[in-house]
């Protein structure tokens, strides 16, 4: 059965392009346009093998969606990568407090991109 | 690649495009800022962070004219946010042309064209100038220098909370074992507690990896777990030199982080045929609603009938769902503003003057249609101000003002309708030269006995002109007259306001939207019409002397002192009427180019808000604005003052 990858970011672009390279590899995307969708689509049943988050979005943003996702017992030991733009230093270490597993800096390119999920996704 | 992923790439590059256009405006915007403020590290991070969406984005895509241009142009910026280079008026004009060549390159990339390679290579060419003469300090997408394989001894003791993190050690030795060849895995269990004591969400085994690969390949696994994770990776002749703890990666500027201007609100993108489809639909569903309530009111007596009662929901709910729908189409104005931002510098720059554009009110919402009429009426207003309102500098600062003019445009709500100002401090509008050059060109007849508000009004006239030099954009007389029939067109009004050397301010007044207008119903004969409000004035009975016939002007009513032409609405149309004695029907006096018309219909039958229909290939014809459908059921044409007086008397 192919993994389940849920991303979450508010630029459609983004989640497009996340979308097309991950399909591409077979794996089952769904996208969210932020944190409450996320959580919505978590509380729903959805039980992705991996988030991918962004962490600048309206409503939730990416921290938030971050410890709310490790409150929800199915979810603790999720894998979690974060975008981050440029080199955000701080909010890494804030990202991996709050429970993210890895991280990806902006922009990347379709290559990096597999290489990071297959670093995490179980 | 199958079709379906054929068609998602197009819609990802539909959507790269439309951001492509926020990213340009916005770059935009920030070095016009730049040119005021060159210092400001927020600006230009967001200029940076544009171009390095964009650089990015099109890499992805495989538009790689585009990804290698914006790739330059981002060292450039690199160097500005280091401080290596300062935001001079020369760089900003260079940065400013860097923006038209990106719109360019998008532009071709968007329909397919080739794109001019000339332009590009020129401007790049200015920016690789910039670059030249500093010491590269750039780290360039890291390439690793060495590429050598060795045997390597990776000695792995996880951070015991690794699993809540939703990593996993032996996703680790996955993926180890696919960046190398593993020789040898030794499991260490030394760290295990007692059964009573184990927490099975903790880590406590460690690894001892022997493999062969590339040592900064192999580090990168480690990349997300070294910060609590024990991890040495030596030569397997057993130095372990190599002690690693993390350096922070990629180190250009983690300070600056800026807050993110997030958007309040999540958005989706709407093809605009969908809106309009709604629209149309909700037009229909007002028309119904008003036709229930008709049906309704033939049968209802009692006012506390519960009929009445929901009858009075359905009129509230349909009215919020119009006011919902049309909020839809509703788009703040400073999209269109800060376009002018960059027309008035430059064209302020080829006509040395020093012009400042303060703009204000840019959240005020206006109908999308609305917004996009509005481009040229305002484009030729700032244009004018900068051509003759404001003055030379030499000018100005003999007049005790400031070297530099200002143009400051805004938008407000007031009564329903948009406001829109576009005031300048220059010389203002010269009355006397203005009633001279009318009477020259046979505008006005004798000195006229005008009064200010008039002569003013004559600058809107057609053929009307006071520039002495015609400079390429304006003084060419095809302005004023345009612009006011274009804000007239859209059920707006033009004013002018001036004060000699201090200052000339246009206000323009338009409605919120061209979906629904308010509607004086009128009945001729058997036929409705609708009159839209904003050009009545007032409607009258006329007494029988107060109506007469002149010569070369044809029936007239004396109206408040003057004679205004009178508009046989029933003769125009060719139907019926059922009076056709003015003193016996009704007179509504509109107002159309400034002057007063009669137009004459039966009866009244009151005002309301119509929706306006399109009349599918029935467009164009004089006189005739669109069609609604009343609450009777009834199809009405709405009017067109200008139509139906220039039909009235074309000959």
């Amino acid at each position: 059965m192919s993994k389940t990858i849920l991303i979450v970011d508010d630029a459609p672009t983004m989640r497009q392009m996340v979308n097309f390279t991950l399909s591409a590899q077979d794996y089952k995307v769904v996208e969210a346009a932020d944190g409450e969708e996320a959580i919505e689509k978590l509380k729903g049943g959805l039980r992705p093998n991996l988030v991918i988050t962004d962490l600048n979005m309206p409503r939730m943003d990416g921290i938030t969606l971050i410890r709310a996702i490790r409150e929800l017992p199915a979810c603790r030991f999720t894998p979690i990568i974060m975008l981050t733009t440029e080199s955000m230093e701080a909010k890494k270490q804030e990202g991996k407090q709050a429970g993210a597993t890895g991280w990806i800096v902006k922009p990347f390119t379709p290559e990096q991109l597999l290489k990071v999920v297959g670093m995490v996704i179980r | 690649m199958s079709d379906s992923t054929v068609i998602d790439l197009d819609r990802i590059k539909e959507t790269f495009f439309v951001e492509c256009d926020e990213h340009i405006s916005e770059m935009e915007s920030s070095i016009l800022e730049l040119e005021k403020t060159p210092d400001d590290t927020e600006l230009l991070n967001s200029i940076f962070r544009a171009v390095h969406s964009m650089k990015g984005n099109s890499g992805c895509l495989g538009f790689m004219e585009i990804n290698s241009f914006t790739h330059t142009l981002e060292t450039v910026l690199d160097r500005m946010r280091n401080r290596e280079l300062r935001a001079t008026g020369d760089i900003i004009s260079i940065l400013l042309e860097s923006v038209d060549c990106i719109k360019g390159l998008v532009d071709s990339a968007r329909h397919g064209r080739e794109s001019n390679g000339a332009d590009r290579e020129g401007i790049t060419g200015r920016l690789k100038a910039l670059l030249e003469g500093d010491v590269q300090k750039r780290v360039e997408d890291s390439v690793p220098v060495d590429g050598g394989e060795e045997r390597l001894r990776v000695v792995f003791v996880p951070g015991r909370d690794l699993l809540k993190r939703g990593m996993d050690p032996l996703v680790i030795l996955r993926e180890l074992s696919t960046r190398g060849r593993i020789v040898s895995i030794r499991a260490d269990t030394e760290g295990l507690p007692g059964i009573e004591e184990l927490d099975p969400e903790c880590c406590y085994i460690s690894w001892e990896i022997v493999l062969s690969g590339r040592r900064d390949v192999v580090d990168e696994v480690f990349e997300f777990v070294r910060d609590e994770s024990e991890i040495s990776i030596s030569g397997e002749d057993g130095v372990r030199g190599d002690e690693r703890k993390p350096v922070p990666d990629d180190g250009a500027v983690s300070q600056t982080q800026k807050k993110v201007q997030v958007r309040d609100a999540s958005t989706i993108r709407v093809d605009t045929r969908k809106l309009d489809r709604l629209v149309n639909l909700v037009g229909e569903l007002l028309i119904t609603q008003a036709m229930v309530s008709q049906l309704a009111s033939e049968f209802i007596t009692d006012g506390t009938s519960p009929l009445q009662r929901v009858i009075a929901q359905l009129e509230r709910n349909t009215r919020e769902v119009q006011e919902g729908v049309m909020s839809i189409r509703m788009l703040p104005v400073g999209d269109v503003f800060t376009r002018f931002r960059r027309m008035v510098r430059d064209l302020a720059t080829k006509r040395d003057k020093k012009v400042r554009l303060c703009i204000s009110g840019e959240d005020t919402e206006l109908d999308k249609t609305v917004i996009e009429k509005l481009v040229d009426p305002l484009t030729h207003l700032l244009r004018n101000s900068i051509d003759h309102g404001i003055e030379p500098p030499s000018e100005r600062v003999g007049k005790g003002k400031q070297e530099e003019g200002t143009i400051h445009l805004n938008a407000f709500h007031e009564g329903g309708k948009v406001v829109i100002t576009v005031e300048d401090d220059g010389r203002g509008i010269d009355k006397d030269r203005v009633l001279e050059k009318a009477i020259q060109r046979g505008l006005v007849e004798g000195d006229g006995g005008l009064s200010e508000k008039e002569i003013l009004g004559l600058i809107f006239l057609p053929g009307f002109s006071t520039s002495e030099k015609v400079t390429d954009v304006s003084g060419r007389g095809v302005g004023m007259d345009v612009v006011k029939r274009n804000i007239e067109a859209l059920g707006g009004s033009v004013d002018v306001e001036t004060r000699r050397d201090e200052f000339t301010r246009f206000v323009l007044r338009l409605p919120l939207t061209l979906a629904v207008i308010d509607g004086l119903i009128v009945a001729v004969g058997e036929e409705r019409f609708v009159i839209p409000i904003t050009t009545v004035l007032e409607s009258r009975r006329p007494l029988p002397e107060e109506v007469k016939t002149v010569e070369g002007k044809g029936e007239v009513m004396n109206f408040r002192g003057n004679y205004v032409p009178i508009v046989r609405l029933h003769s125009l149309m060719g139907i019926r009427a059922r009076e056709e004695r003015p003193w016996q029907a009704l007179v509504v006096v509109v107002v159309v180019d400034g002057r007063e018309y009669g137009i004459l219909v039966d009866d009244i039958l009151g005002e309301q808000q119509v929706v306006i229909k399109g009349m599918g290939g029935l467009h164009g014809i004089s006189g005739i604005a669109g069609a609604t459908i009343l609450g009777d059921g009834r199809v009405a044409l709405i009017l067109d003052g200008g139509g139906i007086v220039r039909r009235a008397f074309s000959n």
